[in-house]
């Protein structure tokens, strides 16, 4: 007789990783009790297989009849990108704010207000970060900028070192995660832990960073002339960031650096942006710089 | 250790249900249990499988016997797989734990795929329907699930 409720967990374990949709991860939980085990486990972040979802922009149309709907205008739409669905949450945290970019399920939000917080999307679980204006570096006051336009160019990149929701405590793990942003307009880095009240700047030795990224517990950051160098934030008094790889050869300044994982090493990546004429197609070409692991003894 | 078919000696398996199968060893040792068996020199002749019966061993045997062929090409194994996870609920249950106790790879994969593949797209309802599973939650748990992740149930 078959019995696929209680099917050895190692077996449904192998079922649950072959689901690559999301909402099939959800529903496979809600069959019965040992199913929903197995998913429970299996959805510890990060989790591989998973597609990524897309946040779609806010719909800035202001003649759109639905904008003076609430509800409309209290939700946030995401685009599954495995099977082209776009789903519409009841998100009222996310209202006219600005999200830049998502870790382990959480978006970095930035409100007009200039205040920022983490917020999952799907829990609505928020977490407060340190206002932007304790960032130092602060654009001069002047009539030209609103804080609409602030908020968009201030902030260009954050990232999480860890979940900081913890699933086995049920409680923010306030010590281990940290936000490391690259901000202002020289694009230098500042990092904030959970229940700081400002940030904090990381001693550069450059400035015009391109990109961060966390890696095997450390922040590594890489500026415009494809300089690379790892985050020493264990001293709050003196964090600083110190050289760890040269510029690559040939590297320009105007080619895009990008930090990415791939196979347990981080690479660095530059964009090439090609114009052949002034207004024309972009031509881009990646070029990779292969960083092995064995390339950043700290 | 490559035997060609002409000159592979036979296995006798016993499934769980009495029956006796003669299977080719170049077939029989895609499952690594009893590859190791005949490697260590154990392999009792009939060799006994108390946990499969007869006629899922058949079936078993069936898909090994199609992908010890060295002549099968890649796109005909996979034609060929195709039409043979085509089959009811509770003969997947039994395939898939006769591969996982016979530990055959290639075929625990093709069928937990199948498996996920008939997940895929459901509602809890209509899966519980397929593979003849109860709903064990409270109402208040299934409503605490629904709650959390409406809209994954739209």
């Amino acid at each position: 007789m078959a019995d696929w409720a209680n099917l050895p967990n190692e077996l449904l374990g192998l079922i649950v990783q072959r689901l690559s949709l999301f909402d099939d991860f959800i529903v496979f939980g809600a069959v019965c009790k040992s199913w929903k085990s197995v998913s429970d486990v299996e959805a510890k972040p990060p989790s591989p297989p998973m597609f990524p979802w897309l946040i779609l922009a806010e719909d800035g149309d202001k003649e759109d009849e639905r904008i003076k709907d609430k509800e409309f205008i209290q939700s946030r739409r995401f685009f599954n990108l495995s099977n082209a669905n776009v789903y519409e949450f009841q998100l009222p945290e996310a209202s006219s704010r600005r999200c830049l970019g998502t870790h382990f399920g959480w978006l970095f939000t930035l409100g007009l207000d200039l205040q920022i917080s983490l917020l999952h999307p799907f829990t609505r679980h928020q977490i407060p970060l340190p206002p932007q204006p304790t960032f130092s570096d602060q654009y001069e006051p002047s009539g030209e900028f609103g804080p609409e336009d602030v908020r968009y160019i201030f902030i260009r990149k954050a990232v999480l070192s860890s979940n900081p929701w913890k699933k086995t405590t049920e409680d923010y793990e306030r010590q281990d995660c940290a936000v490391m942003t690259i901000y202002g307009e020289v694009s230098k880095l500042a990092f904030a832990r959970l229940g700081d009240t400002s940030w904090t700047n990381v001693q550069v030795p450059s400035r015009a960073y391109d990109d961060i990224a966390f890696y095997k517990g450390h922040f590594y950051a890489v500026d415009c002339h494809g300089v690379a160098v790892v985050c020493d934030i264990d001293d709050d008094r003196n964090p600083k960031a110190l050289v760890i790889a040269p510029a690559p050869k040939g590297s320009r300044d105007h080619f895009l650096k990008y930090l990415v994982e791939s196979a347990g090493d981080l690479l660095l990546v530059s964009r090439i942006r090609e114009f052949s004429d002034y207004e024309s197609e972009e031509v881009m070409k990646e070029e990779k710089h292969p960083y092995l692991t064995s390339a950043f003894i700290v | 250790m490559s035997l060609s078919p002409s000159t592979s000696k036979m296995l006798s398996l016993k499934s769980s249900d009495g029956k006796v199968l003669e299977v080719e060893e170049h077939v029989a040792v895609l499952c690594e249990t009893i590859k190791s068996l005949v490697e260590d020199g154990c392999a009792d002749s009939p060799i006994p499988l108390a946990n499969v019966d007869g006629a899922t061993l058949g079936n078993v045997m069936e898909w090994c016997k199609k992908h010890a062929d060295q002549k099968a090409s890649a796109d005909d194994l996979e034609d060929w797989d195709a039409e043979f996870v085509e089959r009811d609920q509770g003969e997947l249950y039994h395939l898939i734990m006769a591969a996982n106790y016979l530990n055959i790879k290639g075929l625990l994969d093709l069928i937990c795929q199948k498996v996920a593949d008939m997940i895929k797209g459901k509602h809890p309802e209509k899966i519980r329907e397929i593979f003849n599973i109860e709903n064990d939650f409270t109402p208040e748990q299934q409503e605490q699930i629904r709650k959390d992740n409406s809209w994954a149930f739209e």
